[in-house]
């Protein structure tokens, strides 16, 4: 099964190279459009640049969390937003109901510059 | 609030609760070490996506960091054409393993080929030294994609083994217990009232 990569043109470019399929976002707005396109079944992979999760989210959350394709969140070029560190934090916190010491900390390399 | 279930008074409805109080205990006992093994697996599987993560965020911003350097050396159009036909393959195989009978997904990459299937004349060396930085971040995003979903179905399962271990504690062993005394009461009840009528009946048999 392939892996897609769907993001900004910067940040997919070089992933296309390595055989991945990229869809390219120039805006995230219209992010939701371009997934409606994809032929999910054929994925069992899909990465998703932070700018363009956060308007996907919802037809993310559709899917359900037991079958394929497996959707992750990746920083763009723009640098990290933390979103897949807060994720994972909210479901330790649904989990466990305590946050397990996983205090907000700022992500690594990190640079604030939007995309594009 | 666990307040008793709406049953009569007699022996028979006695046995019938302690039997099923017997199977509530020994399901809540279950469930429990179930709860508490994922628990223990959920843990370990945050702490190995969270350095996974960090892993890979840090990797790919300097993969990013490169590739924008290669891209400042070289046309827009030269590198299009450069990347639009990949001689390489990302396939992944998708398997399943069991965690505590909980189905989590495993990905693996296949044979991948090379990347760098375009002329080398006209792009500059650092393309080539960042396209070698994403194909080795790839592998851990796939292993990140997989741990992170592992921990999302780890998640539900705790919480859902959670609301019925409370369920089993909170609501219906105390109503079982709640219900066995008041049956108990009631019989004994009962008993003491026939032991004062037979007494009553004696002394009148023999006055």
């Amino acid at each position: 099964m392939k892996v897609g990569f769907i993001g900004g043109k910067t940040s997919i470019i070089g992933f296309k190279s390595l055989g991945l399929e990229t869809f390219t976002v120039p805006k995230p707005e219209q992010a939701p459009e371009i997934w409606k396109g994809i032929d999910l079944d054929r994925f069992a992979l899909i990465f998703v640049t932070e700018p363009v999760y956060e308007f996907l989210a919802e037809d993310i959350a559709e899917l359900g969390e037991s079958g394929l394709p497996v959707v992750t969140v990746v920083p763009s070029v723009a640098g990290s937003r933390g979103l897949g560190r807060a994720e994972i934090r909210s479901l330790v916190e649904r989990a466990t109901g305590t946050s397990m010491g996983l205090a907000e900390q700022a992500p690594p390399g990190g640079r604030p510059e939007k995309e594009q | 609030m666990a307040g008793r279930l709406p049953v009569n008074p007699n022996r028979m409805e006695l046995l019938r609760l302690r039997r099923r109080l017997t199977i509530a205990r020994r399901g809540h006992k279950l469930l429990k070490d179930k709860f508490d093994e994922l628990m223990k697996r959920f843990q370990k599987a945050v702490a190995e996506s969270l350095a996974l993560r960090e892993e890979v965020e840090r990797s790919l911003a300097e993969a990013y960091e490169l590739f924008a350097l290669a891209r400042s050396e070289t046309s827009e159009a030269e590198l299009d054409e450069a990347l639009s036909f990949p001689e390489a393959n990302a396939e992944l195989r998708a398997g399943k393993a069991n965690v505590v009978s909980v189905v989590v997904p495993e990905l693996e990459l296949g044979e991948r080929g090379r990347f760098d299937s375009y002329g080398l004349a006209l792009t500059p060396s650092l393309l080539d030294e960042s396209l070698a930085m994403y194909d080795r971040v790839l592998p851990e995003m796939v292993r990140l994609a997989a741990s992170e979903r592992a921990v999302k179905i780890l998640a539900d399962e705790i919480e859902r083994t959670r609301r019925r271990v409370n369920a089993l504690e909170y609501v219906l062993i105390p109503q079982l217990e709640e219900t066995i005394r008041f049956i108990t009461m009631k019989l004994d009840e009962f008993e003491r009232a026939n032991l004062t009528r037979l007494m009553k009946i004696k002394e009148m048999v023999s006055e």
